[in-house]
């Protein structure tokens, strides 16, 4: 293929991403440095970095940067380990294994507001949900996971929703596992053990690092289920940044700080990508 | 006149040279090989034919017509790839009729030519099937179906039998004979195999790093290597190589004083290379008849024919071939003889200072 | 039987339980939601709950009359259909040209169309709002469309270039000497071959539009709000009304998983980007 036509034919997706990124994101560069509040419209004068210290030296600033990192960090080390163990405990052919998988991976495809809403209303309600009647039953008293563990709560949540998708990417690598290097190891007499630590992991590197790379892709988003269940508070506990800048956004009509917090969470982004992508764009055999 | 013919062809992949100045004249109806080790660059030469990369610099032309900067699909030649790239979602029918139905041809003809070539390779209840339900020969025989269809000026040949079970293989050469006499198509044939390059060629093209070392009949290779590289890759199993030292027509090598017959090196000729016997022309004998004394090391019994490997006490291993029923065992001491106007001689550079005449003997 | 084989069923026995205890658990809570919907609000809230009960279908009457989710459900599927048929009309051909025709900086381009997935949806939250509501794209089912496109899209290009380089190269050339155009390539080898790749790309960008809620809750409302923004406005506490939440939940995420158990191995290839196959 000649090419000019194969720039023709890429052409067009590189153009649309471009201006996505480009358009909306030196709009949102200029937003930051004007001030511009939609309960005030007209008084649109330039502020410099006033906007960047205001969304700083928010309170809410920290706690929300601590939070996204928590949320991300926890969600990942939780898919990735139980992921790892699921897979191996279901990669036998026992019966009913292809049941057992749909079952699995049901959560993922679970709209995340639907993901909230059922684990805010049935499973954790103090009173109503299921585990208030299991610690009942256990003769405990029923705790109120979204007042006394907002953060873990919706770690809870999200994971939930992720294990899935991990457990299947892990489960699918290890169906490729080389059978005759096991044997060979086993001849050599490796345990079971072993095997599992030099073998075993060494093949699920490359699906490790790309089950990190795309959950953090849209786990340093997460939005909806803060939404739908704590609303970033109680206080601070749960806002990360994404929500955060909403609030100021949306909830306070202050254009001018909230571009300059969608900002922040560009550069948040840009980081942790350009740190992932280095570690890991190796191992996605391009 | 030439049908085929490469004209100082060179091909670079970035900074690399890998052709490095290639001539070929291949006559009309000719079956030409490209032999040589992995990485010479026969696959890119013939690739460089096809169309498929172009040359970096240099002509081909085909039938009169230069077809350097011409697609492809425009140069009318057919091409059997070594994983046959069959077209797999595509019954056997449609991919032997694939390049016809590209070019319109109407229904009727289509099938009579489909048929046509189905019938030669006995492809014939297989018409309906996929080249997943297929056995390697049977996808092999649709690969050069093909290519037969659309009855193109020049076959090319990548490897088609590398991927072939050893009795495949062979029946698999005699048909592909066969099928060049009764087609008389030019074909350019690669492979590593120079058991198929001896076998199939009417011409042998040599070729190591991406130069052309030797091209002729295959027996003008084997009788008359130009060099050791060329004597080393004819023949099997590989010619005996022992440095030698060379004073008019006496060869002196591993401690043996050959005379040799006359007129077998050119001219008066002093000086140190080598000297090399086929294992073919050997012979063992008792130690006090031979040239030279060894040890037996291996002997290797085929059945009709048993190769003995012999150690000299230079260290040096002759292969020698001798009868299946020789009463020989390893560690026996050993003479070794040879057939002495059967010498290669080859210079300090490796360039051959021989020569014998290529006559074919009559059967008696 | 021998001790090692015996041995060996044991363990596959434990780990068949094993797997069906943690399978069951995980799934507990979509069980107990489409449970749930089957109850009566009295039912739903019983403390102890209620694992046997007499069921019934109000509660999704209710729902549909209530909040019309047939409407929202309309719009979902026109944005996510939309979305993903025009990504694709994109992102194919720029798959294919990355795929056969690749140079120095395909791979450059592939991690920067990555890495705009990385731009957090809030960073661009204000002008895309302010963009749209000047242009009359909010609350309208083409400005959401075109917004789902464009945030798939990096999933879609990557998802169909590790398919089409599964298509072996020399089956393309083998079509080019057969007198193959780029047309007769793309329609007789690519294409067929493609197909299956392309469908689980098609299906993975219709899970992603249908359950996207960040853009679907921000910039729709009454008009052209998806099932997603039906489900959020459940969620201020208006009175205990869970079989109802149970029962809009269930219909709104029933299509969408029954596509994921059809087709949970073509997913995981295109989420994965090819890396695990």
């Amino acid at each position: 293929m000649k090419p000019l036509l194969a720039r023709l034919l890429l052409a067009p997706s590189v153009t649309l991403l471009l201006l996505w990124m480009i358009v909306p994101l030196s709009m949102t560069i200029y937003f930051s440095s004007i001030r511009y509040n939609l309960l005030y419209p007209g008084e649109n004068e330039f502020i410099g970095l006033l906007n960047f210290e205001f969304f700083v030296t928010d309170p809410a600033f920290i706690p929300s940067v601590i939070n996204t990192l928590i949320l991300v960090g926890s969600v990942l080390f939780i898919t990735v380990v139980l992921g790892i163990a699921l897979a191996t405990m279901v990669n036998a052919a026992f019966w009913g294994r292809g049941i057992v998988r749909v079952l699995l991976i049901s959560p993922f495809f679970i709209m995340p507001t639907v993901n909230a809403l059922v684990w805010k209303n049935m499973m954790m309600h103090p009173v109503y949900g299921v585990f208030a009647w299991i610690s009942t039953t256990l003769g405990f008293e029923p705790i109120d996971w979204f007042s006394e563990f907002p953060l873990f709560s919706i770690i809870l949540m999200v994971a939930w929703q992720w294990l899935p998708f991990a457990v299947l990417v892990f489960v699918t690598a290890l169906q490729s596992l080389d059978q005759e290097q096991q044997e060979a190891a086993r001849i050599d007499g490796a345990t079971g053990w072993d095997v599992f630590k030099h073998l075993t992991i060494a093949h699920l590197s490359r699906p490790i690092a790309v089950v990190i790379m795309i959950e953090t892709i849209f786990l340093l988003s997460i939005f909806a289920e803060i939404f739908v269940t704590t609303g970033g508070g109680p206080g601070y506990d749960t806002t990360n940044l994404a929500f955060l800048v909403f609030s100021q956004a949306l909830m306070q009509y202050d254009v001018g700080v909230a571009s300059a917090g969608g900002l922040f969470a560009v550069v948040l982004a840009n980081i942790v990508s350009l740190f992932l992508v280095r570690m890991i764009g190796k191992n996605l055999d391009l | 006149m030439s049908y085929l013919k490469l004209k100082n062809v060179k091909k670079s992949f970035g900074e690399i040279e890998i052709i490095h100045g290639v001539d070929l004249d291949v006559t009309e109806g000719e079956f030409c090989v490209f032999v040589g080790p992995s990485g010479c660059g026969k696959s890119t030469l013939l690739r460089l034919i096809a169309g498929l990369e172009t040359v970096s610099s240099g002509s081909v032309s085909l039938a009169g017509r230069d077809i350097t900067e011409v697609s492809p699909s425009q140069r009318d030649l057919a091409m059997v790839f070594q994983s046959y790239a069959l077209y797999p979602h595509k019954t056997v029918r449609q991919n032997l009729g694939f390049a016809l139905m590209l070019a319109k041809t109407p229904k009727d003809e289509l099938d009579r030519q489909v048929n046509e070539a189905a019938e030669k390779l006995q492809l014939t209840p297989l018409l309906d099937r996929k080249p997943g339900e297929l056995s390697g020969g049977q996808r092999q025989r649709v690969a050069i179906g093909r290519s037969i269809v659309r009855k193109p000026k020049l076959f090319l040949f990548d490897e088609p039998l590398s991927n072939l079970d050893a009795a495949l293989r062979v029946q698999m050469r005699i048909e592909l004979a066969q099928m060049h006499q009764q087609l008389a198509t030019t074909m350019v044939y690669v492979t590593h195999d120079q058991v198929e390059a001896m076998t199939l060629a009417n011409r042998v093209v040599v070729l190591r790093d991406g130069i052309v070392e030797q091209q002729g009949a295959p027996m003008s290779l084997y009788l008359n290597p130009i060099n050791r590289f060329v004597a080393g890759f004819m023949g099997t199993p590989k010619m005996n190589f022992m440095d030698a030292s060379v004073d008019g027509s006496v060869i002196s090598a591993e401690g043996a004083s050959i005379a040799l017959p006359a007129g077998l090196i050119a001219g008066d000729v002093q000086s140190t290379g080598s000297v090399g016997f086929r294992p073919e022309h050997m012979e063992i004998c008792n130690p006090e008849q031979g040239l030279w004394t060894g040890e037996v090391l291996v002997l290797e019994r085929m059945g009709g024919d048993a190769y003995c490997h012999v150690k000299l006490a230079s260290g040096e291993v002759l292969l020698v071939r001798t009868h299946g029923r020789v009463d020989t065992r390893t560690g026996e001491t050993i003479g070794i003889r040879t057939a002495l106007d059967e010498a290669h001689v080859f210079d300090g550079n490796g360039s051959t200072i021989s020569q014998r005449s290529e006559g074919l003997i009559h059967a008696a | 039987m021998s001790s090692i084989t015996r041995q060996h069923n044991i363990q596959l026995w434990v780990r068949g339980i094993f797997a069906w205890l943690v399978a069951l658990i995980l799934f507990f809570p979509i069980f107990w939601m489409v449970l749930t919907s089957l109850k009566t609000e009295i039912q739903a809230i019983a403390v102890p709950p209620l694992l046997f009960f007499e069921p019934t279908l109000e509660n999704y009457s209710i729902v549909q009359e209530r909040s019309d989710y047939f409407k929202f459900a309309m719009n979902s599927i026109i944005t996510s259909f939309g979305s993903t048929f025009l990504g694709l009309l994109i992102a194919v051909p720029a798959a294919y040209s990355m795929a056969f025709s690749p140079t120095r900086s395909t791979r450059g381009v592939l991690l920067w169309m990555l890495s705009t997935k990385m731009l957090p949806a809030v960073g661009v939250l204000m002008p895309i709002y302010i963009l749209f509501r000047n242009l009359g794209l909010l609350d309208t089912l083409t400005g959401l469309t075109i917004i789902l496109t464009l945030i798939n899209l990096p999933i879609l290009v990557w998802m169909l270039y590790s398919y089409f380089r599964d298509i072996p190269n020399d089956i393309l050339e083998a079509a080019r000497l057969d007198g193959a155009t780029v047309g007769d390539e793309i329609r007789h080898v690519v294409l067929p071959l493609g197909i299956g790749g392309i469908a689980s790309t098609a299906l993975l960008a219709i899970v992603l539009s249908w359950n996207e809620a960040f853009w679907s809750l921000n910039l729709t409302s009454a008009n052209s709000g998806t099932v997603a923004a039906m489900i959020a406005s459940y969620s201020s506490p208006e009175g205990l009304f869970w079989a109802k939440l149970s029962a809009a939940s269930t219909l709104a995420c029933a299509p969408i998983v029954m596509l994921g158990w059809v087709c949970q191995k073509q997913l995981v290839q295109g989420l994965t980007f090819g890396a695990v196959k």
